[in-house]
């Protein structure tokens, strides 16, 4: 599983927190979310109790990226194995109107606002 | 050279500057001075110019009073001397009375005392006046009765003076004349000095008046002289002091009055100071030794004419208090107003001695001050005149011999100085200067010509010196032109043979010519070897060659370092190998890429690598590498002999003169120090003997955000990946005039399986393709008699596009320069001599690749479009916006390069209004299609009657869901707002909104409000049911309010300095134009949008929707 860094944006995965971190900025097209998509899909392949998703340094994600988190939360809700927790930061605007709407994805996912 | 020439940083200047500075603080101080303090001293001195001409006058009188004394006493001795004879007296008496007839003397006479003459008469006296001719007629009046003299005034006093000297009287008319007049009188003696009578003589006091006229004249203002008794003498206007009396005879007459009596009261204060006089001089004699009071009395008793008043002065004057020294102004008196004048006034009164009269020159203070002012005037005007032109002068002076000669020493010197700094030594001359032959500047012009001359004398040697360097110099250029030359041509010729000896032994080793046993193999890989060496040796001396003449470009691209890496150590396997030594790529996969030449790098690392190899006989070499500030550092490590301090000093000298290490290193170290060096890096070498060396170099790294993926991809990826869609034999076109290099080429193709045609020279390749030869691929020599490899790949891309038919062209030059006119004239790619096999292979299979993904390509450019162009068609015309009857509405959309999946129309059926603003998530056809489907989908609904816009959203949800998820099956969904507006009888309308998509905006009467879409729905086509998430609300609409939708292709459109739009600022344009309308609303926004984004890629769709309520 290989972290995505750029100079723009980066995505961390800490197996042993089973915590993703994302940070910066991320304007990408389809094709560049594939690596991200992999990333996200390698997590579930493994039976974690608890998986965080880390957005406290995503400052932005166009709607593609959303879309990919949209379908990575909509996912581990039809699990139902899976404790979701996503912890966002308000001064985001994008993330206190999404956020909101991963929680109706996954009404049990846990919100943590920094 | 610092140029001083501008006029006002010259001394000349400055020296103007001072002097003018000095000429104007000098006059300012002369004219202030003359002003406050001048005209009071002018005014003194003024005064004294009156004084002086009172005093000239005064003498004047005194002149003629002393004459007339003189006169008067004289004839007193003469009567006193002559015979008592009546006769005698009458003959000669008048002839001396005459005085050479002076027409002033009006008469004069010799009066005896009582009994004294003739012992019979009391009265015998001898009288003569001039009549109007001038004639002296006798009068015999004064000896009849009832006349008599001996108690005039003129008789009584004398006879108390000192003998000889003159009585004068008080003024008075002539009986005779009507004449103003004072007589003279001198007492005789007789033999036994008794007092025996006294003489007179009378002066007309007309003559005076002349001298009064001329000292006016030059006084202006007025003049008057009073007598001793203060009584007018003269006055410029006499009528006006003079008054009628009774003469003797009892007839009315003219007479001078006393000051006192002018009663003018203007007048009086002059008439106080001449009585104050009269007071001092009473109080002055009573003073003095010789003064006698009872003079007074007697002469009082003596003359009944004769008051006590004017006995007591009589008496005074008779002692003569008043003895003048150096002048006879008395005293001056300052007159507020005088009569006569009208205006403030001085005047100045003056003693007359003997005579005891008084000189008067009255004076306007104006007149006084006027000359001062005058006097001030022409003083200054002299003064600043004189100050000017000495100062001019002392300009002239200074300029001529200082400043002028500096000046002129500057500008030669300059001049100097510019041709020293132009070289042109030769033009140089020796200063002259005038004026400055004994000065200081002409010392400092006469070292500075010494030095010039010893210049001049040096640089003549210097030429000569220089000529015959510059000869030696064009010799020894031409001598290393030459050698370069023919190293460069050398190396060039020797590459050829040596590429073709390398390929031939290298196929015949692959086993061309059939099976070979094992000594001629290991024969055959020694010759392949030695031919490497030999041909790296002649590619150094080139580069040896380019990077002394800074010839090498660099053609810098991102280069990943662990995949060159890869491709060096694969080359180096065999030799490596062969000594137990084993090569470790240890360069992390995620260590940004290096902004180089990627060729160079390769060399650099080609070179480094064999050198490790060379000296490390057992154990690893292994490569890392890792990030310092903006540097790549690489390190080659080995476990080798290491070098010695020495050997580490000298390491990247070209031709190590350290035998040892020259003949294994020869030029491969100076050259990849110079190359890393062309790079902006640096190469280090750390080695201790028997410890291994461990040479690091540094690289900056890539600031591109992805990695140039040119034709020279990483050798692994080229061979993993398989030629695709390669259905029949593929089939190489080979063209080289060497029958060597086609015969390699061939060797190695045929082992591959292509279908090889062979061609010689470019005409019979271009043969080929027009009798209907359709290559796959066309490997191409450059350097081939007669037509060049260029003008044959120019030839062919007239039939077929490079991504039709990839050409790969063949050179022995490895340089930049080729390479760019390769792919000028339409080239894909370039391999150097010798052709490696498996370079060759790879290269070929990834332009065979290409050509088939330049394919798909363009299919995905007319996916695009086609994407565009529905988008655009689907959008609501502008009659169809025109027909709103509550609305004006404007809508803008612009599709982003990729195509986003933007979203909006306006639709009115069965007199309803329906608007939908939706966002698809991603870019390209897909997207498009979600918004093309979601349109359909509105359109349909309404087309069936379905009236509740809370149902339209799940009915799409579902459709958009299965289409998507389960045939698309892509990762797509969208966000989805439908607005219905309803207008109300009581007017104004209501607005309904629907699903989840952007914030709306709305201007109210100027009042902006957000409203959150945030509850009204869900994502469209990301889950199978959105029932439960649907939600309503509502906008109440007045005339003028403003409604403004749109998508995040606008509130997430960044500058270059990548800052988002933002909502913000998308809501406070609209709130500062909200009364425009809707159209302007519209341009407004869409022009601030793009200002605000500048030259930034437009990363999404940009749709705006403007409603305004009519």
């Amino acid at each position: 599983m290989e972290n995505i860094i750029t100079k723009a944006y980066s995505v961390k995965y800490d197996a042993e927190t089973t915590t993703v971190y994302f940070q910066g900025v991320m304007r990408l097209n389809g094709t560049e979310y594939v690596p991200i998509k992999q990333l996200l899909n390698d997590i579930l392949e493994v039976d974690h109790p608890v998986i965080i998703l880390n957005l406290q340094g995503l400052e932005v994600l166009n709607s593609s990226g959303i879309s990919i988190l949209g379908r990575f939360v909509f996912t581990v809700a039809n699990k139902k194995t899976i404790h979701l927790i996503v912890q966002g930061a308000e001064k985001f605007v994008w993330q206190r109107k999404w956020v909101l709407n991963f929680k109706r994805l996954m009404p049990s996912l846990l919100l943590e606002w920094k | 050279m610092i140029d001083n020439s501008n006029w006002y940083n010259s001394l000349s200047f400055y020296g103007f500057i001072g002097i003018v500075f000095f000429a104007i603080l000098l006059i300012l101080g002369i004219v202030s001075i003359m002003t406050i303090n001048g005209k009071e001293l002018i005014a003194v001195e003024s005064s004294k110019v009156i004084e002086q001409l009172g005093n000239n006058a005064v003498s004047e009188l005194t002149i003629r009073s002393s004459e007339i004394a003189a006169l008067t006493k004289n004839l007193a001795t003469i009567s006193e001397q002559l015979p008592k004879s009546v006769s005698t007296f009458k003959s000669i008496i008048p002839k001396l009375i005459d005085f050479r007839g002076d027409f002033d003397i009006a008469g004069g006479g010799v009066w005896p005392e009582p009994y004294a003459f003739q012992s019979d008469k009391k009265r015998r006296s001898f009288f003569w006046a001039r009549n109007l001719e001038g004639s002296l007629i006798y009068y015999d009046d004064y000896n009849k009765v009832g006349m008599g003299y001996h108690h005039e005034e003129w008789y009584v006093a004398v006879r108390h003076m000192k003998p000889g000297t003159c009585s004068w009287s008080e003024s008075y008319m002539d009986p005779y004349s009507y004449q103003p007049m004072v007589t003279c009188s001198v007492a005789t003696f007789d033999h036994n000095a008794h007092f025996s009578g006294v003489v007179t003589i009378d002066l007309k006091l007309e003559g005076l008046q002349a001298l009064i006229a001329s000292v006016q004249q030059k006084s202006s203002g007025y003049v008057f002289i009073v007598d001793r008794n203060n009584k007018f003498i003269s006055f410029p206007q006499p009528e006006l002091v003079t008054q009628l009396d009774l003469n003797i005879q009892g007839t009315p007459s003219k007479e001078f009055m006393l000051a006192s009596e002018f009663i003018e009261p203007l007048f009086e204060p002059l008439a106080q100071a001449l009585d104050m006089m009269t007071q001092d001089i009473l109080r002055h004699a009573r003073d003095q030794k010789n003064y006698n009071p009872s003079i007074a009395t007697t002469i009082n008793q003596e003359s009944y004419k004769i008051d006590h008043a004017k006995a007591e002065l009589l008496a005074a004057i008779i002692a003569n208090p008043i003895q003048n020294n150096r002048t006879y102004l008395y005293k001056t008196v300052h007159l507020e107003q005088e009569w006569l004048l009208k205006e403030a006034s001085t005047a100045f009164i003056f003693h007359v001695p003997h005579s005891y009269w008084k000189l008067v020159i009255v004076k306007p203070n104006s007149n006084i001050n006027a000359v001062a002012s005058n006097i001030s005037r022409i003083l200054i005007f002299h003064i600043v005149a004189t100050t000017l032109i000495i100062l001019g002068l002392i300009y002239l002076v200074y300029s001529h011999l200082l400043i002028r000669p500096l000046s002129q020493t500057t500008q030669a010197l300059q001049e100097m100085g510019l041709l020293a700094n132009e070289m042109k030594f030769e033009e140089l001359k020796v200063l002259e200067i005038p004026y400055t032959r004994f000065n200081e500047i002409g010392l400092l012009i006469e070292v500075f010509d010494k030095i010039t001359i010893q210049v001049i004398e040096q640089h003549c040697q210097l030429k000569t010196v220089n000529k015959a360097l510059e000869e030696n110099i064009i010799q020894l250029t031409q001598l290393n032109i030459l050698k370069d030359e023919f190293l460069e041509n050398t190396s060039q010729e020797l590459k050829t043979p040596l590429n073709s000896i390398i390929g031939l032994a290298e196929s015949l080793n692959e086993g061309v010519t059939g099976s070979l046993n094992a000594s001629t193999k290991s024969n055959l890989v020694m010759i392949v070897n030695t031919g490497k060496r030999l041909s790296v040796l002649v590619n150094n001396i080139l580069d040896f060659s380019k990077l002394k003449h800074n010839t090498l470009e660099l053609q810098q691209i991102s280069v990943t370092i662990k995949e060159l890496l890869d491709v060096v150590l694969t080359l180096h396997q065999s030799l490596a190998s062969a000594k137990d030594v084993h090569l470790i790529n240890n360069i992390a996969s995620d260590l940004p890429p290096a902004f180089a030449d990627e060729n160079r790098v390769q060399q650099i690392l080609h070179n480094l690598v064999s050198n490790a190899i060379k000296f490390t006989e057992t154990g690893y070499i292994v490569i890392y590498g890792k990030v310092v500030n903006d540097f790549l550092v690489i390190c080659i490590s080995d476990t080798g002999s290491g070098m010695t301090v020495e050997q580490l000093q000298h390491i990247f000298e070209s031709y190590n003169e350290q035998e040892s290490l020259s003949s294994h290193i020869g030029l491969g170290l100076a050259i990849t120090k110079q190359l890393v060096e062309l790079h902006g890096g640096r190469i280090w070498i750390e080695s201790q003997i028997h410890q291994g060396t461990r040479c690091y170099f540094t690289l900056p790294i890539s600031t591109q955000t992805e990695t140039v993926h040119t034709a020279l991809l990483s050798f692994q990826e080229l061979v993993v990946s398989p030629p695709e869609n390669m259905t029949s034999k593929t089939t190489i076109l080979c063209v080289d005039d060497e029958p060597v290099t086609l015969q390699v080429l061939h060797n190695y193709l045929y082992l591959e399986d292509y279908h090889i045609i062979q061609a010689k020279s470019g005409s019979e390749a271009l043969h080929l393709i027009e009798n209907g030869l359709k290559p796959d691929a066309v490997v191409l020599d450059v350097m081939m008699p007669k037509m060049t490899g260029y003008e044959v790949t120019k030839k062919i891309r007239e039939k077929w596009k490079a991504d039709e038919l990839p050409i790969i062209l063949l050179t022995a030059n490895n340089q930049i320069a080729d390479l760019v006119m390769g792919l000028e004239v339409g080239a894909n790619d370039y391999l150097t001599k010798p052709v490696s096999k498996d370079e060759l292979l790879a290269r070929l299979k990834i332009h065979l690749n290409l050509t088939h993904l330049k394919a798909e390509n363009m299919r995905m450019g007319a996916e695009l479009e086609v994407t565009r162009r529905i988008q655009q068609m689907l959008l609501p015309k502008a009659e169809e916006l025109d027909q709103v009857v509550h609305l004006e509405i404007s809508g803008f959309m612009a599709p982003a390069e990729e195509v986003g999946g933007d979203y909006y129309d306006v639709l009115q059926h069965d007199g309803r209004l329906f608007i939908g603003i939706g966002d698809a998530t991603g870019h390209g056809l897909e997207s498009g299609m979600l918004a093309l489907m979601t349109q359909t989908a509105v359109r349909t609904l309404l087309e069936h009657g379905e009236t509740d816009i809370k149902k339209f959203l799940p009915s799409i949800n579902g459709m958009i869901y299965k289409n998507v998820q389960e045939r698309m099956q892509v990762d797509k969904n969208l966000s989805l707002s439908i607005l219905e507006y309803k207008s109300l009888s009581s007017g104004g309308g209501v607005l309904y909104i629907t699903g989840q998509h952007e914030d709306v905006i709305v201007v109210r009467n100027g009042e902006l409000e957000q409203i959150d879409t945030c509850d009204l729905g869900f994502f469209i086509g990301l889950i199978d049911n959105i029932n439960d998430d649907i939600a309503q609300t509502e906008i109440l609409l007045q005339k003028g309010d403003v409604v403004v939708l749109y998508t995040d292709g606008i509130t997430e459109a960044v500058n270059p300095k990548d800052a988002e739009y933002g909502i913000e600022r998308l809501c406070h344009v609209v709130q500062e134009h909200w009364k425009k309308t809707a159209e302007s609303i519209k341009n407004i926004v869409i022009d601030d949008v793009r200002q605000f984004m500048g030259q930034q890629k437009v990363f999404d769709d940009i749709t705006l929707l403007v409603l305004k309520h009519k």
